[in-house]
Order: structure tokens, then sequence, then C-alpha cells
């Protein structure tokens, strides 16, 4: 007996045949048959995805809260020159103080819509200046009622309320004098 | 017939006669309350605040006509209370120091309301600050033709005479309203003493 089989299969050896045998269902046959056992993980690319998802929406997440956070601060200060804007023209008072509003600012002031006690407490704020620009409304009006002048009348006009008001305020300056004086003689009665 | 027309041709000569007389009279009167204001100039150069208004003529006509054409009650009662008005000037010097400007000057001018025409209506002498308020009218009949206020401090002297007839009161009322400021250009801000 040769004891050549095991190398190159070259006469017979009943043992190693009989183990071929119980062991030929495990042999090599094809490569589809192959990859058929093949345990198949997800690809790569897939598995990488989910973590860039989750990133993207944290950056999002992010960029929200802190446009939020923003808007809160920038309510949080004085009343926004919007709100102003706002009850100028609920007073029908002048344009031009809402000329002077930043637009950008305003545009984004003007999303937010506080909350019912904010916003009194934003009113109860503003009062003063509306009562400001109410006050500059009704000299504009006032202005606007007066006749249009030269600028020759102009200038007589003024040099006469300079006259009348020094003339006025010296006066008083007299009358004062005049009352310190007999204030002291009584006194000293 | 001749007799009577020789008589109202001379009556009403007369009568004409009498009124250019009594115009003219009223006219000079109103022309001598005018101060002449030239012993203050010096003061100019050393004065830090210096107001001066001349205001008459021309210029205060067309004043008076803004006073109507502003409808308006304060402005109704200010052209009012200046409707006689002839003239107004006025001549308010304030100084850095004290005593930094010529008394004399303001003495000499007080002496021009010495002469006949003005009667002083209040003479007011306070050390405080120096202070000598004297004003003076002078009437045509039984209207003021002109007042005359100076009032010199240690640091300030105004002066102001108005001719004609002025409401001063409805100015005072008035002030502070209708563009009428409640200005008080060199009044003193320092506690009144007792003593004086």
């Amino acid at each position: 007996m040769k004891e050549d089989y095991i190398w190159d299969k070259t006469g017979r050896d009943p043992d190693v045949e009989r183990l071929e045998e119980l062991l030929s269902v495990l042999r090599f046959k094809d490569h589809k048959e192959a990859a058929a056992h093949v345990i198949e993980f997800p690809s790569k690319t897939k598995r990488n995805l989910q973590p860039w998802i989750f990133a993207m929406a944290a950056c999002v997440a992010l960029a929200a809260a802190a446009l939020a956070a923003w808007n809160l601060s920038m309510n949080a200060g004085d009343p926004p020159p919007v709100q102003m804007a706002v009850n100028i023209d609920e007073d029908g008072s002048s344009e031009s103080a809402i000329s002077n509003i930043d637009r950008s600012e305003a545009s984004i002031s003007k999303v937010s819509i506080p909350s019912p006690q904010r916003a009194v407490a934003l009113k109860k704020r503003s009062e003063p200046l509306k009562r400001k620009y109410a006050a500059v409304s009704r000299k504009r009006q006032e202005r606007s009622k007066l006749p249009a002048l030269t600028e020759e009348e102009k200038y007589a006009y003024g040099q006469l309320m300079l006259a009348l008001s020094i003339t006025s305020s010296k006066w008083q300056v007299v009358q004062e004098s005049i009352n310190g004086v007999e204030e002291v003689s009584t006194n000293e009665r | 017939m001749r007799n009577i027309t020789r008589k109202l041709i001379g009556l009403s000569f007369g009568a004409a006669l009498l009124a250019f007389c009594s115009v003219a009279v009223i006219s000079v009167s109103a022309q001598d309350a005018r101060i002449q204001f030239d012993l203050l100039k010096g003061m100019e150069t050393t004065a830090r605040d210096i107001v001066e208004v001349d205001l008459d003529g021309k210029l205060l006509d067309l004043a008076k006509r803004v006073t109507v054409k502003v409808k308006n009650d304060d402005a109704r009662k200010i052209g009012e209370a200046i409707s006689g008005l002839k003239g107004i000037y006025v001549r308010v010097y304030r100084f850095e120091n004290e005593n930094e400007y010529n008394v004399a000057a303001v003495d000499q001018l007080r002496a021009q309301l010495n002469a006949p025409g003005w009667e002083r209506l209040a003479n007011v002498r306070s050390k405080r600050n120096n202070q000598k308020v004297d004003v003076f009218t002078m009437f045509a009949g039984d209207v003021i033709s002109g007042v005359a206020v100076i009032i010199s401090e240690s640091k300030s002297v105004a002066v102001i005479n108005v001719i004609g007839p002025i409401d001063i009161e409805t100015l005072v009322e008035l002030s502070g309203r209708f563009n009428i400021p409640k200005i008080d250009v060199e009044h003193d801000k320092t506690p009144k003493r007792g003593t004086d």
C-alpha cells in the first residue's frame, strides 16, 4: 500500500477515504454556494449615516435654541422700537419717528409674541415715550396750523417774542424786588 | 351869511390846528420816551452774554400782523396787549466777574430819566448782589407813552425801554405760553437773605 494517497491521491487508503466521505459535506464546491454561507454585515456607508444624521439634527436644534435665546434676550431689555412704532401708529402720530427704527430689528421683533404679563410691562415702560411722542405730534400739528410766514415776518415775530419774554421776565424781577423790600420793612416794624 | 361862513371856516381851521397840535404833542412825547443806549456800547466788549433787541416801525408792524394772522387765543391776547406799542428796545449784558462793567455809564443812563416827563415808579436798592431796580413811566395825558426799566446787579445790567402803551401784566400772565418762553436771563439763584 502506497502511503502517498494522503499527499497526491495515488493508491488507496480506506481510512482517509472514509474521512473524506464524512467531510465531503464541507467540501468547497462553488463561489456562489460559498457566498451563500457568508454572513452579511451592513455596509460601512449605511452604518456611518446615522451619526451624521444625529449630528445634523443636533446642529439644527442648537441653532434653533440659539435663535430663541437671542430673541428672548432682545425682548428682555428695553421695549423694542417696534413696540413704540406700533403704539405711535395707534395714536396716529407722526411717521418720522417710525423711520428712525432699524428695519432689520423690527422684522425680527414683529415675529415675537410677548406673554400678556410681558405685554403689560412693555406697555408700562413705553408710556413715557408714548407721551413724549404724542407731545411732539401735538406740537407739529399746532405748527401745521400756523399760517405760512415769510422770512421777514418770522424774524420780526421772533424779535417781538424775545423782547416780550425779556420784558415780562424783568417785570417779574421788579415785582419780586419790590415785594422783598416790603417784606423786610414789615418785619422791621 | 358871509359872517356865518367865515365863522365856520375859522372854527374848522381851529379844530384842525388843535387836532394837529395834540397829535404832534403825543408823537413828540412818544419820541421823548426813547432812551439813548449809546452809553452802554462799551459793555459789548466785556460782557459774556449780550441780548440786544430794537423793534419799531415796519418790523414791529410786521410782528403785530403775525399775531393777527395766527388764529389763537393767546396770540390774540398778545396782539391786544401790544396794539398801542410803538417800539420796544432791550439791552441785557451779563458779565463773568463782579463789577466788570462801567457803573458810571448806568448811572448816566438813570440820569436821563430824571428829565421832565419821566416819573419814577419804583426805586429799589438792595445789598444783595448790589441790586438796583428803577422803573420810570412817561404819560401823555392819561395814557402811558413810555416805560423804562433799569436793573443793575454786580454781574449784569438789563435795560428795557417800551414806547407806547403796553399791558405788561398780560404778558407776564402769558409768559411760558405761545412761544413766550419763561426766560430769566440774569435772575440770581442765590437764596434770599432776610436782612438786606
